[in-house]
């Protein structure tokens, strides 16, 4: 039994892989733009990011090792040093994203602009990382964000034509306008695999004790963590299908519009169950994306690492999340538009990707690291698609921005 | 064992198993026969930016020796999955400068130093 609420571990990852703004911009837009018919989109990207959580949850079991320790010690530290200042880069203007979702989410509660929450948000954000444990966090997020099932729950109220739901998880062309639709399907994966989350999940692998009898439960913990966050974004796009477009709307501007998504099933509870939602979820991210700087940074340079320790004991893993959060409020302080640091930043993310991807081919073959537990081929003919994927995603990425953005 | 496969960039870890760095560089010297042995390990960042400018073709740039801490070799106990070390871990850059936050910027910040 407590094993089980290892789960935990992949709900959190989980909320901070797709119901952050991210996932939530995205899925709206597609939702209000094509209908039903981008959710092939999520279920892919899903099916990538299960794939990819459980094995560097497997890796950490079997190495003792996390995905940054395993990248040091396989390719060197120049090739490291590459990864880590790319996706460094990445996660501070995920992180950003992030803080802004939060502060919209309060904005929509109490009416005060977004700009005002910035600061509060973010050290409300730094002392949870400053005070808490892991256990603490980890728990607290997976609880609270589940507050998030209520998207599901509007999606049922809705009654949506199950039917076509169902149809739109297979690959179709748009009937118009064909950038803007292949610049959401490749935004909806870019929210959807993120980099940070093996670093994250690997670590938390280790800081959760994970032995040799948790495989089981790390694969149960990636895929219904996983699809978790799936069904959400999926609940999402339905959503904005059945409200969007017999109001006119077809193209979502700004997050006022997104706000509304939950009023037409849920009633005037609905503005407060989605702000809630979008708080709890950025928060979770914000939370996790400062980990995940720390983890990848204190890994990748052999200082200790733990968030259960006093910061006292490990004062550099300490502070990196602390400057992390003190960058990335920045531009939301300064009042730059949340949804644009967002959409911005999950083009970023795509271009990312295949630096992250490709260390699982080598690091989940490699004995010397996972011992028996290396990959199928059936393993690595799906991280050989991913890293193919991957690699589109990044070539078209910022082509599409410029087209169909 | 293989220096640059066992040895290089892995973790080092002191007699209590608290981490205190990777191996950033390996230094080698020749003996009276001109065979090469392992002097020490290196530690620090110049040692990596070292690493990172020869890296990327900017050798000139690069500084003629790592200038970051040396670990003599016979301070190395054992080379396993991580690499045990037995010096005293304040000895070590890592800790030192993990010492100076401390007295320098943690105590500025509220539960910094509880």
């Amino acid at each position: 039994m407590k094993k089980l609420l290892e789960i935990s571990l992949g709900i959190v990852t989980s909320v901070g892989g797709f119901l952050e703004t991210g996932s939530i911009a995205t899925s709206a837009q597609a939702g209000a733009a094509y209908g039903f018919a981008l959710i092939w989109a999520v279920v892919l990207g899903t099916g990538c990011l299960i794939v990819l959580v459980e094995m560097s949850g497997r890796f950490a079991i079997a190495s003792h090792y996390t995905i940054a320790d395993g990248i040091r010690d396989r390719f060197g530290s120049n090739l490291f040093i590459l990864i880590f200042v790319v996706i460094s880069i990445v996660n501070l203007m995920v992180l950003a994203a992030e803080i802004g979702g939060v502060a919209l989410g309060l904005q929509f509660l109490t009416g005060w602009s977004f700009q005002w929450w910035a600061l509060p948000v973010a050290f409300a954000a730094w002392l949870l990382l400053w005070r808490g444990t892991f256990g603490t966090i980890e728990k607290g997020v997976s609880a609270l964000g589940l507050i998030s099932l209520s998207f599901v729950v509007a999606m049922c109220v809705m009654g949506p034509p199950w039917r076509e739901v169902a149809r739109g998880a297979l690959p179709s062309l748009p009937d118009k306008d064909g950038s803007h639709y292949a610049f959401i399907a490749v935004s909806i994966l870019g929210a959807t695999i993120s980099n940070y989350l093996f670093f994250f999940y690997s670590s938390g692998a280790i800081e959760e004790k994970w032995d040799k009898s948790y495989f089981g439960i790390n694969r149960i913990t990636a895929t219904l963590g996983m699809a978790f966050g799936g069904a959400l974004s999926v609940a999402i796009i339905v959503l904005a299908a059945m409200v969007y477009p017999p109001r006119g709307i077809e193209d979502i501007e700004s997050y006022e519009q997104i706000a509304m998504i939950l009023t037409p099933a849920l009633g005037t509870w609905g503005i407060y169950i989605f702000s809630l939602s979008l708080l709890i979820t950025c928060f979770g991210a914000a939370l996790e994306l400062s980990l995940a700087q720390a983890y990848i940074t204190a890994q990748g340079f052999g200082w200790n690492w733990s968030e259960d320790a006093k910061p006292k004991t490990d004062p550099a893993f300490s502070l990196v999340y602390t400057v992390a959060i003190v960058i990335a409020v920045i531009p939301i302080a300064a009042g730059l538009d949340p949804l644009r640091v967002t959409i911005f930043s999950m083009a970023v993310t795509a271009i990312s990707l295949p630096l992250g991807v490709i260390p699982f081919l080598f690091l989940m073959n490699d004995r010397a690291f996972v011992g028996d537990h290396t990959n199928g081929w059936i393993g690595n003919a799906v991280v050989l698609f991913i890293i193919g994927l991957t690699f589109v995603l990044a070539i078209v990425t910022v082509p599409l921005q410029v087209w169909g953005g | 064992m293989h220096l640059v496969r066992d040895v290089l960039d892995k973790q080092l870890v002191d007699k209590a198993r608290v981490r205190v760095g990777r191996v950033d560089g390996i230094v080698l010297r020749l003996d009276e026969f001109g065979r090469p042995k392992v002097d020490a390990v290196e530690l620090g960042t110049s040692t990596v930016a070292r690493r990172l400018l020869i890296g990327v073709g900017l050798r000139t740039l690069a500084r003629e020796r790592g200038g970051g801490y040396r670990l003599v070799w016979s301070h190395v106990a054992d080379v396993g999955v991580d690499i045990t070390v037995d010096v005293e871990r304040s000895e070590l850059p890592l800790e030192r400068w993990q010492q100076w936050l401390r007295r320098h910027v943690l105590r500025w910040i509220p539960g910094g130093l509880s």
